[in-house]
């Protein structure tokens, strides 16, 4: 992941507070990914309901 | 513990049996590369949807969605010149009949007592027996024979070109039930049987309709009500019901008139959508290196193993696939095997179920309804994998070490 090859190629520097956040946002995304696939969408992204009905109701 | 690189001697050599792996290669990459870029295309959106605190730069999504993927196929380079080939001796075999054999693990250095009472080991159809005895030390099978029993595994073996007509009823007719009674014979009355996976279904269905012969039954990972799916498994049946599972039927048909007999690629093809972001996350962790020798080892062992399934006859595909898995003969009481529809209600002997809370292929309502099914039936719920079930170092906690307990119960 960023942090880790960064951490490789400047060692004195270490990853970005961008990189660190993209990281682990992209974690948190794998594995939700692959939690949904077991309970569903809706209990994974519990937001993404409302979200998607609002959006519907904007148009 | 400082952390090891998963391939210590640097030597490029690609094992045959492992090129085209993972398999199928394509379809995991297009998972992969599928899931990463959802990942980039929604992290504008991610502090709405929870996963993150703030919404992180796109830009460095990108960067660390490519990591990712780099960082696979590095695990996956790792993997296929690891230098690591099983070499775990065979035990003879007792019985054979055609490329089915009943290994006799009392004859392995590990066991206790050569004589002691035996055991039959029903393994499933779809994968290689050999998971059950993946590596010495965390053998299930050694371990029950270091405990003083004798394990007898029915290993269904390769099927060769004529085995490949053969049916599910064929099967446990000719190769189950002769070995169950020679275990019996060996015992000296009836013996416990212990089934993995789909070993398991038919193991309560010799416990139902050959009670005589069975002491006890227990179950690994073991599926029966089929509809009780997870999400991705629910969507597919949704799928192929309407036609009542024909077209998939037709297929594994078709497949089979080409090639024989179904590919193992089809399973796991099948398994691959049980979680499309598992070959990614656990390739990718491999190539950062094991905490141990002994764990990449292990890591290699497995995945060795999962690519190394043998090619399933078209009517046990078929019955697994379509009876079983779309249609639920199992759960729904219309599942006959040994010329008798196979009921758990009426499994009177004692009964262990292990039904993992973190199993995708035998999920726990799936298999926890066999368990309420069979009367007094214990079920523990061990905290790994539907694999990690029989190969982890845990499950000599969790699985292993219950299965002593309870067979000296008896």
């Amino acid at each position: 992941m960023a942090a880790k090859k960064n951490n490789k190629t400047k060692p004195s520097a270490g990853p970005s507070p961008a990189a660190q956040e993209a990281d682990a946002y992209l974690a948190a995304w794998l594995s939700g990914l692959s939690r949904m696939m077991v309970n569903g969408p809706e209990k994974v992204l519990p937001q993404m309901r409302d979200a998607d009905a609002k959006g519907a109701g904007d148009e | 513990m400082p952390k090891v690189q998963a391939m210590s001697d640097g030597q490029p050599i690609i094992a045959e049996h492992r090129i085209a792996g993972p398999t199928p290669l394509p379809l995991h990459l297009a998972l992969a590369g599928h899931a990463l870029q959802q990942g980039v295309a929604l992290a504008p959106l991610a502090e709405h949807y929870g996963l993150s605190e703030s919404a992180p730069m796109q830009g460095a999504v990108l960067i660390s969605a490519l990591e990712q993927l780099s960082s696979m196929f590095n695990g996956i380079e790792t993997w296929r010149r690891a230098p690591y080939r099983r070499s775990v001796e065979r035990p003879p075999a007792i019985w054979s009949e055609g490329s089915s054999h009943l290994l006799d693990y009392g004859a392995t250095p590990e066991a206790a007592n050569p004589n002691g009472p035996p055991i039959l080991v029903i393994p499933s159809m779809i994968n290689r027996a050999y998971v059950l005895d993946l590596m010495p030390e965390t053998s299930l099978l050694r371990s029950l024979a270091a405990a003083g029993y004798r394990p007898l595994l029915l290993d269904w073996g390769q099927p060769t070109p004529r085995e490949q007509e053969l049916t599910l009823e064929d099967m446990i007719a000719a190769r189950l039930r002769p070995a169950l009674a020679i275990a019996r014979v060996l015992g000296g009355g009836p013996v416990p049987v212990l089934g993995y996976c789909m070993g398991g279904t038919l193991a309560a269905a010799l416990a139902a309709n050959a009670a005589q012969d069975v002491r006890a039954v227990i179950t690994i990972g073991t599926p029966w009500d089929f509809e009780k799916r997870i999400w991705v498994t629910e969507r597919i049946a949704d799928a192929l019901k309407p036609d009542g599972g024909l077209s998939l039927r037709y297929s594994l048909r078709g497949m089979g008139f080409a090639l024989g007999a179904i590919p193992d690629v089809v399973f796991q093809s099948l398994f691959a959508q049980l979680d499309p972001t598992g070959t990614l996350r656990k390739f990718a962790r491999f190539s950062e290196g094991c905490d141990t020798e002994t764990d990449a080892k292990h890591f290699v062992a497995v995945e060795d193993w999962l690519n190394d399934g043998p090619p399933v006859p078209t009517s046990i595909a078929e019955t697994v696939l379509v009876d079983w898995h779309l249609l639920n003969t199992t759960g729904s009481g219309l599942w006959s095997a040994l010329g008798r529809r196979v009921d758990p209600a009426a499994i009177s002997q004692p009964s262990l179920c292990f039904c993992s809370p973190n199993d995708r292929i035998a999920p726990p309502g799936s298999a926890e309804a066999l368990a309420g099914l069979i009367p007094n039936a214990e079920v523990l719920r061990p905290n790994l994998g539907h694999v990690g079930m029989v190969v982890s170092r845990r499950s000599k906690a969790s699985v292993v070490d219950p299965i002593i307990g309870f067979l000296k119960k008896l």
